[in-house]
Protein backbone atom coordinates (compact mmCIF):
# COMPACT_ATOMS: atom_id res chain seq x y z
CA UNK A 1 0.00 0.00 0.00
CA UNK A 2 1.74 3.55 -0.98
CA UNK A 3 0.22 6.04 0.69
CA UNK A 4 0.97 9.76 0.29
CA UNK A 5 -0.17 12.63 2.36
CA UNK A 6 -0.66 16.20 1.84
CA UNK A 7 -2.03 18.49 4.83
CA UNK A 8 -3.28 21.51 2.25
CA UNK A 9 -4.19 24.08 4.43
CA UNK A 10 -4.07 25.00 8.08
CA UNK A 11 -7.65 27.46 9.07
CA UNK A 12 -6.15 29.19 11.54
CA UNK A 13 -9.48 30.96 13.64
CA UNK A 14 -8.45 33.76 16.23
CA UNK A 15 -10.17 35.03 18.85
CA UNK A 16 -10.06 38.00 20.64
CA UNK A 17 -11.61 39.20 24.35
CA UNK A 18 -11.50 42.26 24.46
CA UNK A 19 -11.67 42.67 27.93
CA UNK A 20 -8.13 40.37 28.58
CA UNK A 21 -7.04 40.73 25.42
CA UNK A 22 -6.40 36.83 25.65
CA UNK A 23 -5.81 35.15 22.07
CA UNK A 24 -7.38 31.94 21.46
CA UNK A 25 -6.73 30.24 18.51
CA UNK A 26 -8.70 27.39 16.56
CA UNK A 27 -6.46 25.61 14.01
CA UNK A 28 -7.79 23.06 11.79
CA UNK A 29 -6.29 21.00 9.93
CA UNK A 30 -7.50 19.41 6.74
CA UNK A 31 -6.07 17.44 4.22
CA UNK A 32 -6.01 14.37 1.61
CA UNK A 33 -4.75 11.21 1.58
CA UNK A 34 -4.55 8.85 -1.22
CA UNK A 35 -4.03 4.81 -0.66
CA UNK A 36 -3.41 2.60 -3.95
CA UNK A 37 -5.27 -0.55 -3.33
CA UNK A 38 -4.28 -4.18 -4.70
CA UNK A 39 -5.99 -6.67 -6.29
CA UNK A 40 -7.57 -8.94 -3.48
CA UNK A 41 -7.53 -7.83 -0.44
CA UNK A 42 -6.45 -4.75 1.56
CA UNK A 43 -6.16 -3.93 4.92
CA UNK A 44 -6.89 -0.21 5.68
CA UNK A 45 -8.41 2.48 6.98
CA UNK A 46 -10.22 6.17 6.89
CA UNK A 47 -7.34 8.42 8.25
CA UNK A 48 -9.52 11.61 8.41
CA UNK A 49 -12.25 12.68 9.53
CA UNK A 50 -14.85 13.26 6.74
CA UNK A 51 -16.95 16.51 7.65
CA UNK A 52 -20.00 15.15 5.39
CA UNK A 53 -20.19 11.59 4.70
CA UNK A 54 -18.05 8.97 6.53
CA UNK A 55 -20.48 6.49 4.77
CA UNK A 56 -18.84 4.06 1.90
CA UNK A 57 -20.34 6.05 -0.59
CA UNK A 58 -19.03 8.85 0.44
CA UNK A 59 -15.80 8.13 1.21
CA UNK A 60 -15.15 5.54 -1.71
CA UNK A 61 -17.49 7.10 -4.20
CA UNK A 62 -16.86 5.18 -7.98
CA UNK A 63 -15.28 1.97 -7.55
CA UNK A 64 -14.75 -1.00 -10.00
CA UNK A 65 -17.80 -4.01 -9.82
CA UNK A 66 -17.85 -6.06 -6.97
CA UNK A 67 -15.83 -4.02 -4.61
CA UNK A 68 -16.24 -5.05 -0.95
CA UNK A 69 -15.71 -2.96 2.04
CA UNK A 70 -15.81 -5.08 5.36
CA UNK A 71 -16.32 -3.75 8.64
CA UNK A 72 -15.27 -5.71 12.06
CA UNK A 73 -18.61 -5.45 14.13
CA UNK A 74 -17.43 -7.05 16.91
CA UNK A 75 -18.55 -10.57 16.19
CA UNK A 76 -18.47 -10.43 12.48
CA UNK A 77 -18.35 -8.27 9.30
CA UNK A 78 -20.50 -6.25 8.16
CA UNK A 79 -20.43 -5.77 4.20
CA UNK A 80 -20.96 -3.12 1.38
CA UNK A 81 -20.00 -3.95 -2.15
CA UNK A 82 -20.03 -1.85 -5.29
CA UNK A 83 -22.67 -1.87 -7.53
CA UNK A 84 -20.13 0.10 -9.99
CA UNK A 85 -20.89 4.19 -10.74
CA UNK A 86 -20.93 5.16 -7.23
CA UNK A 87 -23.75 2.84 -6.23
CA UNK A 88 -23.36 0.68 -3.29
CA UNK A 89 -25.11 -1.89 -1.96
CA UNK A 90 -25.02 -3.30 1.81
CA UNK A 91 -25.07 -7.13 3.20
CA UNK A 92 -26.42 -6.03 6.10
CA UNK A 93 -26.79 -3.12 8.79
CA UNK A 94 -25.55 0.05 6.95
CA UNK A 95 -22.13 1.29 8.64
CA UNK A 96 -19.80 4.19 8.53
CA UNK A 97 -15.89 4.59 8.22
CA UNK A 98 -14.43 6.90 11.05
CA UNK A 99 -10.98 7.56 11.71
CA UNK A 100 -10.07 4.34 13.98
CA UNK A 101 -11.95 2.23 12.61
CA UNK A 102 -9.91 -1.06 10.51
CA UNK A 103 -11.59 -2.25 7.03
CA UNK A 104 -11.13 -4.96 4.18
CA UNK A 105 -11.51 -4.15 0.92
CA UNK A 106 -11.79 -6.56 -1.73
CA UNK A 107 -10.84 -6.10 -4.74
CA UNK A 108 -11.59 -8.59 -8.00
CA UNK A 109 -9.10 -9.94 -10.23
CA UNK A 110 -10.62 -8.38 -13.40
CA UNK A 111 -10.95 -4.48 -12.17
CA UNK A 112 -8.03 -2.22 -12.35
CA UNK A 113 -6.77 -1.74 -8.69
CA UNK A 114 -8.17 1.51 -7.92
CA UNK A 115 -7.05 4.40 -5.55
CA UNK A 116 -8.94 6.33 -3.16
CA UNK A 117 -8.66 9.28 -1.80
CA UNK A 118 -9.74 10.10 1.75
CA UNK A 119 -10.42 14.19 2.20
CA UNK A 120 -11.27 15.33 5.77
CA UNK A 121 -10.01 16.32 9.02
CA UNK A 122 -6.97 15.50 10.75
CA UNK A 123 -8.47 14.46 14.81
CA UNK A 124 -6.99 16.41 17.16
CA UNK A 125 -7.61 16.64 20.95
CA UNK A 126 -10.06 14.25 22.75
CA UNK A 127 -10.84 13.41 18.97
CA UNK A 128 -7.53 11.63 18.29
CA UNK A 129 -8.38 9.37 21.53
CA UNK A 130 -9.80 5.97 21.42
CA UNK A 131 -10.98 3.00 23.35
CA UNK A 132 -9.02 -0.68 22.28
CA UNK A 133 -11.45 -2.96 23.22
CA UNK A 134 -10.66 -6.43 25.07
CA UNK A 135 -10.37 -9.61 22.65
CA UNK A 136 -10.22 -9.01 18.91
CA UNK A 137 -10.64 -5.30 17.18
CA UNK A 138 -9.71 -4.57 13.96
CA UNK A 139 -8.31 -0.88 14.32
CA UNK A 140 -6.07 2.10 13.14
CA UNK A 141 -4.26 5.25 14.47
CA UNK A 142 -6.60 7.75 14.77
CA UNK A 143 -3.70 10.33 13.95
CA UNK A 144 -2.65 10.15 10.30
CA UNK A 145 0.98 8.87 11.15
CA UNK A 146 3.48 6.23 10.46
CA UNK A 147 5.85 4.80 12.75
CA UNK A 148 6.44 2.34 15.65
CA UNK A 149 3.28 1.35 17.18
CA UNK A 150 4.28 2.25 21.14
CA UNK A 151 6.97 4.17 20.12
CA UNK A 152 5.75 6.88 17.78
CA UNK A 153 1.92 6.61 17.90
CA UNK A 154 1.98 5.65 21.52
CA UNK A 155 -0.34 2.38 21.23
CA UNK A 156 -0.56 0.98 24.81
CA UNK A 157 1.14 -2.58 25.01
CA UNK A 158 0.45 -4.67 27.31
CA UNK A 159 2.41 -7.99 28.38
CA UNK A 160 1.00 -10.58 25.34
CA UNK A 161 -1.25 -7.91 23.56
CA UNK A 162 -0.79 -9.28 19.75
CA UNK A 163 -0.87 -7.20 16.39
CA UNK A 164 -1.58 -8.98 13.45
CA UNK A 165 -0.42 -7.05 10.50
CA UNK A 166 -2.15 -8.34 6.79
CA UNK A 167 0.89 -9.29 4.57
CA UNK A 168 -1.04 -9.93 1.43
CA UNK A 169 -1.57 -13.25 1.82
CA UNK A 170 -1.60 -13.83 5.24
CA UNK A 171 -1.38 -11.97 9.12
CA UNK A 172 2.09 -11.34 10.45
CA UNK A 173 1.94 -11.24 14.23
CA UNK A 174 3.85 -9.33 17.22
CA UNK A 175 3.75 -10.07 20.56
CA UNK A 176 4.00 -7.64 23.16
CA UNK A 177 6.38 -8.00 26.41
CA UNK A 178 5.62 -4.77 27.36
CA UNK A 179 5.67 -1.12 26.28
CA UNK A 180 7.75 -0.65 23.36
CA UNK A 181 9.11 -4.27 23.76
CA UNK A 182 7.67 -6.87 21.03
CA UNK A 183 8.86 -10.00 19.52
CA UNK A 184 9.99 -10.62 16.80
CA UNK A 185 9.93 -6.48 16.87
CA UNK A 186 7.59 -3.59 17.23
CA UNK A 187 5.10 -3.68 14.20
CA UNK A 188 5.31 -0.53 11.93
CA UNK A 189 2.45 0.79 10.58
CA UNK A 190 1.74 3.44 7.61
CA UNK A 191 -0.70 6.13 7.31
CA UNK A 192 -3.94 4.78 6.57
CA UNK A 193 -2.99 1.04 7.26
CA UNK A 194 -5.20 -0.99 9.78
CA UNK A 195 -3.95 -3.96 12.04
CA UNK A 196 -6.36 -6.69 14.60
CA UNK A 197 -5.65 -5.96 17.93
CA UNK A 198 -5.62 -8.82 20.56
CA UNK A 199 -5.47 -7.81 24.47
CA UNK A 200 -6.84 -9.12 27.35
CA UNK A 201 -8.06 -6.20 29.03
CA UNK A 202 -9.89 -3.10 27.26
CA UNK A 203 -7.44 -0.38 27.89
CA UNK A 204 -7.69 3.82 26.22
CA UNK A 205 -5.07 4.82 23.30
CA UNK A 206 -4.31 8.26 24.70
CA UNK A 207 -2.62 10.80 22.03
CA UNK A 208 -4.22 14.09 22.78
CA UNK A 209 -2.66 15.05 19.37
CA UNK A 210 -2.36 18.32 18.07
CA UNK A 211 -1.06 19.88 15.12
CA UNK A 212 0.31 22.27 16.87
CA UNK A 213 4.15 22.36 18.04
CA UNK B 1 -8.40 -49.02 21.35
CA UNK B 2 -9.53 -46.39 24.19
CA UNK B 3 -7.03 -44.06 22.56
CA UNK B 4 -8.49 -44.52 18.97
CA UNK B 5 -12.18 -43.53 20.41
CA UNK B 6 -10.78 -40.44 22.30
CA UNK B 7 -8.80 -39.65 19.36
CA UNK B 8 -11.54 -39.93 17.11
CA UNK B 9 -13.73 -38.04 19.45
CA UNK B 10 -11.74 -35.08 19.60
CA UNK B 11 -11.26 -35.17 15.78
CA UNK B 12 -15.01 -35.78 15.54
CA UNK B 13 -15.37 -32.41 18.09
CA UNK B 14 -13.14 -30.27 16.53
CA UNK B 15 -14.69 -31.24 13.20
CA UNK B 16 -18.20 -29.59 14.68
CA UNK B 17 -16.80 -26.66 16.21
CA UNK B 18 -15.23 -25.66 13.13
CA UNK B 19 -16.62 -23.05 11.81
CA UNK B 20 -16.15 -20.50 8.45
CA UNK B 21 -18.17 -17.96 7.01
CA UNK B 22 -19.67 -16.93 4.00
CA UNK B 23 -21.28 -14.39 2.43
CA UNK B 24 -24.78 -14.96 0.67
CA UNK B 25 -24.21 -12.97 -2.69
CA UNK B 26 -23.01 -13.63 -6.17
CA UNK B 27 -21.44 -10.44 -6.53
CA UNK B 28 -19.08 -9.19 -4.22
CA UNK B 29 -15.81 -10.66 -2.35
CA UNK B 30 -14.54 -12.44 -5.20
CA UNK B 31 -17.86 -13.28 -6.70
CA UNK B 32 -19.44 -11.48 -9.58
CA UNK B 33 -21.73 -14.32 -11.28
CA UNK B 34 -24.98 -12.21 -12.44
CA UNK B 35 -28.42 -14.39 -12.69
CA UNK B 36 -29.82 -13.78 -16.35
CA UNK B 37 -33.30 -13.96 -17.72
CA UNK B 38 -34.47 -16.91 -20.12
CA UNK B 39 -33.00 -15.27 -23.27
CA UNK B 40 -29.50 -15.51 -21.26
CA UNK B 41 -28.92 -12.01 -21.91
CA UNK B 42 -30.55 -9.81 -19.36
CA UNK B 43 -29.76 -9.95 -15.71
CA UNK B 44 -33.41 -10.97 -13.82
CA UNK B 45 -34.98 -7.43 -12.36
CA UNK B 46 -34.37 -6.38 -8.84
CA UNK B 47 -37.02 -7.78 -6.12
CA UNK B 48 -38.16 -10.47 -9.01
CA UNK B 49 -36.46 -13.46 -8.34
CA UNK B 50 -35.16 -14.93 -4.76
CA UNK B 51 -32.08 -17.29 -3.88
CA UNK B 52 -31.82 -20.01 -1.59
CA UNK B 53 -28.23 -21.17 -0.98
CA UNK B 54 -27.10 -25.17 0.78
CA UNK B 55 -23.84 -26.19 1.51
CA UNK B 56 -22.37 -29.68 1.89
CA UNK B 57 -19.10 -31.31 1.89
CA UNK B 58 -19.75 -33.24 -1.58
CA UNK B 59 -21.36 -32.58 -4.66
CA UNK B 60 -24.02 -35.33 -4.25
CA UNK B 61 -25.28 -33.91 -0.79
CA UNK B 62 -25.40 -30.50 -2.19
CA UNK B 63 -27.41 -31.49 -4.64
CA UNK B 64 -29.41 -33.37 -2.64
CA UNK B 65 -29.89 -31.03 0.21
CA UNK B 66 -32.98 -29.66 1.37
CA UNK B 67 -31.59 -27.54 4.32
CA UNK B 68 -31.23 -24.13 3.16
CA UNK B 69 -28.23 -22.20 5.39
CA UNK B 70 -30.74 -19.10 5.84
CA UNK B 71 -33.69 -17.57 4.58
CA UNK B 72 -34.42 -16.73 1.14
CA UNK B 73 -32.45 -14.09 0.02
CA UNK B 74 -34.16 -11.07 -2.28
CA UNK B 75 -32.53 -10.16 -5.50
CA UNK B 76 -31.41 -6.60 -4.66
CA UNK B 77 -30.16 -5.14 -7.56
CA UNK B 78 -30.44 -6.21 -11.27
CA UNK B 79 -28.95 -9.98 -11.61
CA UNK B 80 -27.60 -9.82 -8.15
CA UNK B 81 -28.51 -10.80 -4.97
CA UNK B 82 -26.19 -9.50 -1.76
CA UNK B 83 -27.31 -10.77 1.22
CA UNK B 84 -26.34 -11.72 4.70
CA UNK B 85 -22.76 -13.35 6.17
CA UNK B 86 -23.64 -16.59 7.65
CA UNK B 87 -21.58 -19.01 9.94
CA UNK B 88 -21.49 -22.76 9.02
CA UNK B 89 -20.55 -25.31 11.95
CA UNK B 90 -18.72 -27.93 10.73
CA UNK B 91 -16.80 -25.83 7.77
CA UNK B 92 -13.77 -24.18 9.02
CA UNK B 93 -12.36 -21.32 7.71
CA UNK B 94 -10.02 -22.00 4.54
CA UNK B 95 -12.48 -24.98 3.75
CA UNK B 96 -14.29 -25.20 -0.02
CA UNK B 97 -17.36 -26.84 0.58
CA UNK B 98 -19.84 -27.30 -2.56
CA UNK B 99 -22.22 -24.76 -2.76
CA UNK B 100 -26.25 -25.67 -4.40
CA UNK B 101 -27.75 -22.44 -5.49
CA UNK B 102 -31.64 -22.13 -6.17
CA UNK B 103 -32.61 -19.24 -8.30
CA UNK B 104 -36.67 -19.02 -8.03
CA UNK B 105 -39.84 -16.24 -9.18
CA UNK B 106 -39.95 -14.19 -5.98
CA UNK B 107 -43.79 -14.58 -5.71
CA UNK B 108 -43.42 -18.46 -4.71
CA UNK B 109 -42.12 -19.73 -1.37
CA UNK B 110 -39.67 -21.53 -2.27
CA UNK B 111 -38.02 -23.57 -5.21
CA UNK B 112 -40.21 -26.44 -5.22
CA UNK B 113 -43.40 -24.39 -5.61
CA UNK B 114 -42.27 -22.39 -8.28
CA UNK B 115 -40.79 -25.43 -10.27
CA UNK B 116 -44.16 -26.90 -9.55
CA UNK B 117 -46.30 -23.69 -11.16
CA UNK B 118 -44.22 -24.16 -14.05
CA UNK B 119 -42.25 -20.16 -13.06
CA UNK B 120 -38.94 -19.43 -14.00
CA UNK B 121 -35.97 -20.97 -11.77
CA UNK B 122 -32.70 -21.64 -12.14
CA UNK B 123 -30.03 -23.57 -10.20
CA UNK B 124 -25.84 -24.43 -9.62
CA UNK B 125 -24.23 -26.33 -7.66
CA UNK B 126 -20.43 -25.72 -7.64
CA UNK B 127 -17.42 -26.08 -5.40
CA UNK B 128 -17.03 -22.42 -3.80
CA UNK B 129 -13.57 -21.22 -5.12
CA UNK B 130 -12.31 -19.20 -2.57
CA UNK B 131 -11.72 -20.54 0.90
CA UNK B 132 -14.37 -20.07 3.65
CA UNK B 133 -13.30 -16.82 5.88
CA UNK B 134 -13.42 -16.59 9.93
CA UNK B 135 -10.66 -18.03 11.80
CA UNK B 136 -8.25 -15.98 14.42
CA UNK B 137 -7.66 -13.25 13.71
CA UNK B 138 -10.98 -13.49 11.26
CA UNK B 139 -10.59 -12.97 7.44
CA UNK B 140 -13.70 -12.01 6.19
CA UNK B 141 -15.96 -13.94 4.09
CA UNK B 142 -16.26 -14.84 0.14
CA UNK B 143 -18.77 -14.19 -1.90
CA UNK B 144 -20.16 -17.37 -3.53
CA UNK B 145 -16.75 -17.48 -5.99
CA UNK B 146 -17.29 -19.71 -8.42
CA UNK B 147 -20.86 -20.05 -8.88
CA UNK B 148 -21.68 -20.88 -12.52
CA UNK B 149 -23.66 -18.59 -15.03
CA UNK B 150 -27.67 -19.36 -14.38
CA UNK B 151 -30.35 -18.85 -16.46
CA UNK B 152 -33.87 -18.50 -15.57
CA UNK B 153 -36.49 -20.59 -17.35
CA UNK B 154 -39.51 -22.98 -16.47
CA UNK B 155 -39.15 -26.47 -16.48
CA UNK B 156 -41.37 -27.39 -18.87
CA UNK B 157 -41.89 -30.92 -18.84
CA UNK B 158 -40.52 -33.25 -22.23
CA UNK B 159 -42.51 -34.45 -24.59
CA UNK B 160 -41.38 -38.17 -23.88
CA UNK B 161 -42.89 -37.66 -20.61
CA UNK B 162 -46.48 -36.17 -21.79
CA UNK B 163 -46.77 -38.59 -23.71
CA UNK B 164 -46.35 -41.25 -20.62
CA UNK B 165 -48.86 -39.49 -18.85
CA UNK B 166 -51.29 -39.15 -21.97
CA UNK B 167 -50.79 -43.46 -22.03
CA UNK B 168 -51.46 -43.87 -18.54
CA UNK B 169 -54.70 -41.61 -18.68
CA UNK B 170 -55.74 -43.35 -21.92
CA UNK B 171 -54.84 -47.11 -20.24
CA UNK B 172 -57.05 -45.84 -17.29
CA UNK B 173 -59.68 -44.51 -19.21
CA UNK B 174 -59.67 -47.79 -20.83
CA UNK B 175 -59.76 -50.13 -18.06
CA UNK B 176 -62.73 -47.72 -16.26
CA UNK B 177 -64.97 -48.65 -20.10
CA UNK B 178 -64.12 -52.32 -19.75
Amino acid sequence: MRTKTLLLTAALGVAAAATTMAQVYSVNAVGYVNVSLVKGWNMIANPLQNQTDNSVAGLFGDMPLGTTVYKWNGTGFDSATSLGGGDWIYGGPEFTVVPGDGIFVFVPADATAPTVTFVGEVPQGDASNMNVKAGFQLIASKVPQAGKLATDLKFPGDVGDTVYKWNGAGYDSYTCLGGTDWLPEEPTVAVAQSFWSYKAAAVNWTRNFSVNP
Amino acid sequence: MKKILIMASLLASASLMAQGTLMLANLGGGANAPVFDTDGVTKVAKNAYKALVYVAADENAAKTSTTPVAAAVTFNAAGYFVGPTVTLTGFGPGSKPWVKVEVFDANYNDYNTALNALAKIGTATFQLGSGLGGGEPPLPAPGLVGMPKVVVAPVVPEPSVLALVGLGVAAFLLRRRN
